[in-house]
């Protein structure tokens, strides 16, 4: 009787879990995309890193009740996974990063011209991103997204909240640098 | 001071706008489905790693290790097997009983212990200490008449027949 008891328990635990996450999905997925899509600048390889994201908390899913802010630790996740995959993979092509943009970068309200222009710039600045050092670009890139405070920053990349904000000092001085003087940085 | 003002509001607006870029990017909407194809993917993966599993027992918990009784007898048949093997291996070991007395080796080159090993080529060396004895008065008469002999030889010699205590200290 006693074990008929704890089985049904496992199970419900069980479920409880799987609901937990199925919720996390829904809550956070397409910020946890947005993050990978800014490091990867790909659609199918944050697509995938998203749910190597969830495949991981799928198999620590019995610590999720230990999680005080689930957000920043699935952007904790999602970051790690995603700076490793840039890692391993070989440097990009500028021209797949402006191809790739022009697909997803909305389109209304410019002409086709405007709309070149506005890729040549974008292109530009990533590539003057890329050259920033790697904590600078680090923290310049999760600035970006405004759901996140510098506070949240700081826990996602484990360094203290003074720290974020002088790199996002250095890195803005530095960016303006190279897009004025591209040469002026290497 | 209006160059360098200029200077650092360009360099503030060139900023401002590469990271209207990094933000631009950072708002691009998710692909449409994401949730689903994520959920999918969750529900596809094993949730749990993979066990290698007895080939009786039942996925739903009620397999036949369940039963107390059971699981008394298997735990109680281990350690029947281990507690088997270590007396076996006890009773196999024979202790070899500690020895009463040693037997030391004959002792070899006379009274000093000391040998030529068997060695073919011998270092001269310095003569021997000489131990005094009680001796008979036909030995007096002998060492009156190899005394002089003595003094004839090497001073060397003659120094370390006088030094060298009766019994030397080992170094």
């Amino acid at each position: 009787m006693e074990i008929v008891e704890s089985t049904v328990h496992e199970e419900a635990c069980r479920q409880a879990q799987e609901e937990a996450l199925s919720a996390l999905v829904d809550q956070y997925a397409t910020t946890l995309y947005r993050v990978a899509f800014s490091v990867l600048r790909n659609q199918s390889d944050a697509e995938d890193a998203v749910q190597e994201t969830f495949l991981r908390v799928l198999r620590h899913r019995e610590t999720l009740g230990e999680i005080r802010d689930h957000r920043v630790w699935l952007i904790r996740i999602v970051w790690n996974i995603v700076l490793d995959r840039k890692r391993r993979a070989k440097t990009r092509p500028e021209t797949d990063d402006v191809a790739e943009l022009a697909r997803v970068l909305p389109a209304t309200g410019l002409n086709a011209e405007e709309r070149a222009a506005a890729l040549q710039h974008h292109a530009h600045v990533l590539a003057s991103v890329e050259k920033l050092p790697a904590r600078e670009r680090e923290v310049m890139m999760l600035s970006a997204f405004e759901e996140l405070s510098s506070v949240e920053i700081a826990s996602v990349l484990g360094v203290t909240e003074s720290s974020v904000r002088s790199r996002l000092f250095r890195a803005r001085n530095l960016l303006a640098e190279l897009l004025q003087h591209p040469r002026s940085i290497r | 001071m209006s160059a360098s003002f200029q200077n650092e509001f360009d360099r503030d607006r060139v900023a401002a706008e590469a990271e209207k870029t990094l933000r631009l990017i950072a708002t691009l909407p998710a692909p449409k489905g994401i949730e689903t194809r994520v959920k999918g993917r969750l529900q596809a993966a094993p949730s749990r790693p993979y066990v290698i599993e007895w080939p009786f027992s039942s996925r739903d918990g009620s397999g036949w290790m369940r039963g107390s009784g059971i699981r008394a007898a298997a735990a109680a048949a281990i350690v029947l097997i281990v507690a088997g093997g270590g007396w076996g291996v006890y009773s196999r070991t024979h202790v070899a009983q500690a020895p009463t007395a040693l037997v030391a080796p004959a002792a070899q080159g006379g009274a000093s212990g000391f040998t030529g090993a068997n060695a073919t080529r011998k270092p001269q060396t310095v003569v021997g200490p000489v131990v005094p004895t009680q001796s008979t008065p036909a030995q007096k008469t002998n060492s009156a008449k190899i005394a002089p002999a003595l003094h004839r030889k090497s001073r060397h010699q003659s120094i370390a027949v006088k030094t060298v205590p009766a019994t030397p200290a080992v170094q």
